[in-house]
């Protein structure tokens, strides 16, 4: 009886272990998702304000970046772009917020990708702290009545931007 | 101390030109106090003296009364005397005034009044910094924490307790953003298993011992074979000899 007793006791610990080896520590679920969005002030590189109150009535895509972030940002600027380009017509309201950077390599950033949706610097990091960021990037999806409807940590992709901005698009339609 | 210095120097010379001096002093007296105002709204000024004007503090202060002693003493004699009212109410006014700045630069001061930064400190430390791993935002030198630390600052500045900044931050990160998971709920099991562990520890470590000691004391006495002793006391006398 012993001799099963001590291996079978390493089972639940071994158990425990790769359920928390599996787990990636840097995933945290956001507790804004569900929410109203929180409200913000952006001023734009191009000049001018933009906040919150824009996005009303409009799907947004909130995407906190900076240009330091290689490759991941770098991955999704064209996606971004392509996404803001197609969708814009369809009251898609793209943001890009530019965190924890300097303002030359940033409009440098943005000239190698040609953005041309809306984007602007957070200096003071008050935007990524009431939107809960904690790396970049990650990419905020707003619903029509400002809901927080998802959040995605790391590059979006296209088929995950055409397919959270097809459900929100077709709910705002109900 | 530049300031402190050129105010008076340069007040007289300016009024020396002036016979009734009543309405121009008034317009240049809010106009030099109001370039030495800005000065408090930096914050920490009085400490870190960066700035050219010299300390700003007892600028105002000392400048009121001394200012308006030194006009008086070399205006007087070139003074009309039918101008002795116009002067008295011109004091006046300016004491009013005077007084109506310094109650509005204090009250500015007070309103940008430096946080308690080891209330800052104290909070950041329960705060987790979100681009590390297992660092409190007040320990890390990232630029992240050190914005969590102003908005902290900012907030404290608001008058916000502890507890309000905390939720907060609770709010848009969730329960994660602290170091130590709050003493509810299955959190608890994080808190309690350590100790439950030390106390199975030790009672493990007491029965072990207990069983060793016992058993020890139950071995039976030695038994030597009576034949195998006498020969052994036999072998040694005879090494003896």
């Amino acid at each position: 009886m012993k001799k099963i007793l001590v291996p079978l006791s390493i089972i639940p610990l071994l158990a425990l272990l790769a359920w928390g080896f599996r787990t990636d520590p840097k995933a945290i679920p956001s507790p804004l998702v569900g929410k109203p969005a929180p409200p913000f002030k952006l001023q734009l590189f191009d000049g001018g304000n933009l906040s919150l109150e824009e996005l009303r009535g409009k799907v947004g895509v909130l995407n906190f970046w900076a240009s330091w972030c290689y490759p991941a940002c770098y991955e999704e600027a064209p996606i971004l772009e392509a996404g803001w380009l197609e969708y814009r017509d369809r009251g898609v309201l793209f943001i890009g917020v530019n965190i924890q950077d300097t303002e030359p390599k940033a409009r440098e950033f943005l000239r190698l990708f040609n953005h041309t949706f809306p984007n602007g610097p957070d200096p003071r990091g008050l935007i990524s702290v009431d939107y809960g960021v904690y790396g970049v990037p990650e990419t905020f999806f707003i619903d029509r009545k400002g809901m927080m409807r998802a959040k995605h940590v790391g590059a979006v992709t296209e088929p995950l931007l055409r397919q959270k901005l097809e459900e929100l698009l077709k709910d705002g339609e109900k | 101390m530049k300031s402190i210095l050129l105010a008076p120097a340069r007040v007289p010379r300016s009024l020396q030109g002036r016979r009734g001096w009543g309405s121009p002093s008034l317009r240049t007296a809010p106009a030099t106090t109001l370039r030495a105002g800005p000065q408090y709204l930096v914050p920490y000024a009085p400490f870190g003296s960066s700035s050219p004007l010299g300390p700003p503090l007892p600028a105002p202060s000392r400048w009121g009364p001394r200012r308006s002693r030194e006009c008086c003493a070399q205006g007087t004699p070139s003074l009309p005397p039918s101008s002795s009212k116009a002067l008295a109410r011109a004091t006046l006014t300016r004491a009013v005034w005077v007084t109506i700045i310094l109650v509005l630069l204090f009250a500015i001061r007070a309103m940008a009044a430096p946080v308690n930064e080891d209330e800052v400190r104290e909070i950041a430390f329960l705060l987790r910094c979100v681009v590390c791993q297992n660092l409190s935002v007040a320990d890390s030198p990232s630029e992240t924490a050190s914005q969590m630390r102003q908005i902290v600052r900012e907030r404290l500045a608001l008058g916000e307790s502890r507890e309000q900044i905390l939720d907060y931050f609770v709010s848009k990160y969730g329960e994660w953003i602290l170091l130590s998971p709050p003493r509810r709920g299955f959190n608890l099991v994080v808190w309690g298993l350590p100790f439950a562990g030390l106390l199975a520890g030790l009672v493990t470590i007491a029965v072990v011992v207990r069983r060793w000691s016992r058993s020890r004391r139950e071995e039976p006495a030695e038994v030597v074979d009576p034949a195998y002793r006498e020969r052994v006391r036999r072998e040694v006398q005879e090494l003896d000899r």
